[in-house]
């Protein structure tokens, strides 16, 4: 039995997904050349005023909600005073001692234990920028600056590598399923540090720790935890003193390496912004922000599976995105076959931008067998081409499906005029051979013949002859 | 009140300033009678009074989330400092 165990504590920062910055209007998404998205209010000039972003407070206390925190009345914005070049202000605009979400938990279950990890508070803050290092030197670029963040601290209840995975894998899950984030780690819009000590197993008492930072992926978190522990256990064994420290995990030594930050370097010295004036949430607001979210994922895939019959593997590769399962739900209400919307949303690869009532009106056109199976495809994408009316479009694409007997028993009289070597085979057996006879039929309708009508056509008249 | 050394040495890290060392003496009964001032002020009973946030008596001054759409030009705003291939220059933070 193992003589020590690990308390670790996540500090997880996730990037919100708001159009703009936190403090001012300069697009909030990566990418663009360098300092190309920013502007005197982000780069911290004199004479600028910051402005706070509404969605920012919204999204923070969506996703609190979401963790099952304490959405605070009464909340402010405090400088962090720290000197690096990345953060042209020389402060960071955080929270200290009004966060706006407290008190919340998770709920994580590995090998069947079930385990809840407390979630001690959550802030909003600005991102700083990013430092690109060359031969000659360094270069700041400012286009993260004033991205912004939640910060998401748990309490110290994690006790191994495996519950701290799965405790990020459900906060991603639940932050990604409110709608604020995207929580993609490789592309930095959810980063970790970990915060561990180690103690003999049954002591109660929390000892000096130590702060693993930039950590970018679930497996090198896992890593680092297990890296970091064996440390702890190695130098408290030969006698020596932890020291509270920063350092950095080498994957390819699998081994944590101290930081060497100066000593006394933490004096951040906070105070309230001057700036930025209080934020007060009032129920009323509470309860708007709660009425946003609709459900839980788990819920969700349940209501896929049981109520609409969606099979099970339907249901996951909708609640994968979001976005999608909030589209697909609201367009399966207005559907009579909504295993038939399912396939025919997943089949398209950006269907997030075609409106609910649309995916509706394709997929209840296919119902009533009023255009093909093949002919969705085409009206989506005349539709992101035009934007125009799905039954205009039906219309002008020459998409409807003959409904029309009198025309079909024509058009299948003359097909099989005209293909004897098909219809002697058919008669003498083979049963493919009404396929080349139904192909026929497609070409010369222009695909708008109903494929199971013409078959039963086909078939009876065949019968006949 | 007294402020010795150690402290404004600390102090003078934490603002990156160079204080040179005959202004010392100055500087420190200068800060001390501020601490003065504000041991004063400490004294005042303000149990049950919360603490001030902001002076100006506002709330929620806050923006939607609608991008700007005219950008400001790079070249103007890098103009205030040195820059190369679009980045601010910087000393050479990493080895």
């Amino acid at each position: 039995m193992a003589k020590y165990e690990s308390v670790i504590g996540l500090e997880v920062h996730i990037e919100l997904r708001t159009k703009t910055k936190i403090f001012c209007d300069c697009p909030a998404d990566h990418g663009g050349d360098p300092n190309t998205r920013c502007c005197p209010v982000c780069m911290g000039m004199p004479g600028t005023l910051p402005v706070l972003n509404r969605q920012v407070v919204e999204y923070a206390a969506r996703a609190g909600m979401m963790l099952n925190c304490e959405i605070a009345h009464f909340s402010k914005m405090d400088r962090k005073n720290y000197f690096y070049p990345d953060l042209p202000k020389a402060y960071q605009i955080s929270q200290l001692d009004h966060p706006l979400c407290e008190h919340g938990y998770i709920d994580i279950n590995v090998n069947g234990e079930e385990k809840r990890i407390g979630i001690t508070r959550i802030h909003i803050e600005e991102d700083a920028g990013k430092l690109v290092h060359t031969e000659s030197g360094s270069g700041a670029d400012c286009n993260r600056c004033g991205v912004p963040l939640i910060e998401i601290v748990s309490e110290p209840d994690i006790r191994t590598a495996a519950q701290a995975k799965a405790y990020l894998e459900r906060l991603r899950e639940l932050v990604r399923w409110c709608g604020v984030s995207d929580c993609q780690m490789e592309a930095g819009s959810m980063r970790c540090d970990v915060n561990l000590s180690i103690r003999p197993v049954g002591d109660t008492n929390l000892y000096t720790r130590t702060e693993i930072k930039n950590l970018n992926s679930l497996k090198h978190i896992a890593a680092a935890i297990d890296a970091e522990k064996a440390r702890q256990i190695d130098e408290t064994e030969a006698g020596r003193e932890l020291v509270q420290e920063t350092r950095r995990y080498d994957p390819e030594k699998d081994k944590t390496y101290s930081m060497r930050v100066k000593e006394n370097a933490n004096d951040y010295r906070y105070f309230p912004d001057p700036d930025l004036v209080p934020i007060i949430l009032t129920d009323d607001d509470h309860a708007r922000i709660r009425a946003e979210i609709i459900d839980l994922p788990e819920e969700r895939l349940a209501k896929y599976i049981n109520d609409l019959k969606l099979p099970e593997s339907t249901a996951k590769s909708l609640c994968e995105e979001p976005k999608l399962a909030n589209l697909y739900s609201a367009a399966a209400e207005q559907v009579q076959q909504p295993k038939l919307l399912a396939n025919l949303m997943l089949a398209d690869t950006d269907a997030v931008n075609i409106p609910a009532a649309v995916w509706a009106e394709l997929t209840n056109l296919c119902a009533a067998n009023k255009i093909n199976r093949s002919a969705p495809a085409k009206l989506i994408e005349a539709y992101r081409e035009s934007g125009r009316e799905i039954a205009v479009l039906v219309r002008e694409l020459g998409l409807e499906q003959v409904q029309d007997t009198g025309l079909l028993n024509s058009v299948a009289d003359e097909v099989i005029a005209a293909n004897p070597k098909a219809v002697a085979d058919y008669k003498a057996g083979k049963e493919a051979a009404i396929k080349a006879l139904m192909g026929q039929i497609m070409k010369r309708t222009k695909g708008a013949a109903n494929p199971q009508e013409a078959t039963a056509l086909l078939k009876e008249k065949l019968a006949k002859m | 009140m007294e402020l010795d050394a150690k402290t404004l040495e600390t102090l003078a890290w934490l603002s990156r300033l160079d204080i040179p060392a005959d202004e010392e003496a100055a500087l420190s009964s200068s800060i001390a009678e501020m601490l003065t001032f504000f041991r004063q002020l400490s004294a005042l009973d303000t149990e049950g009074v919360p603490p001030t946030a902001h002076i100006a008596p506002l709330e929620n001054v806050l923006r939607e989330d609608e991008p700007f759409s005219e950008r400001l030009d790079r070249d103007l705003l890098l103009s205030g400092t040195e820059s190369e291939d679009g980045l601010i220059t910087l000393p050479k933070v990493i080895g």
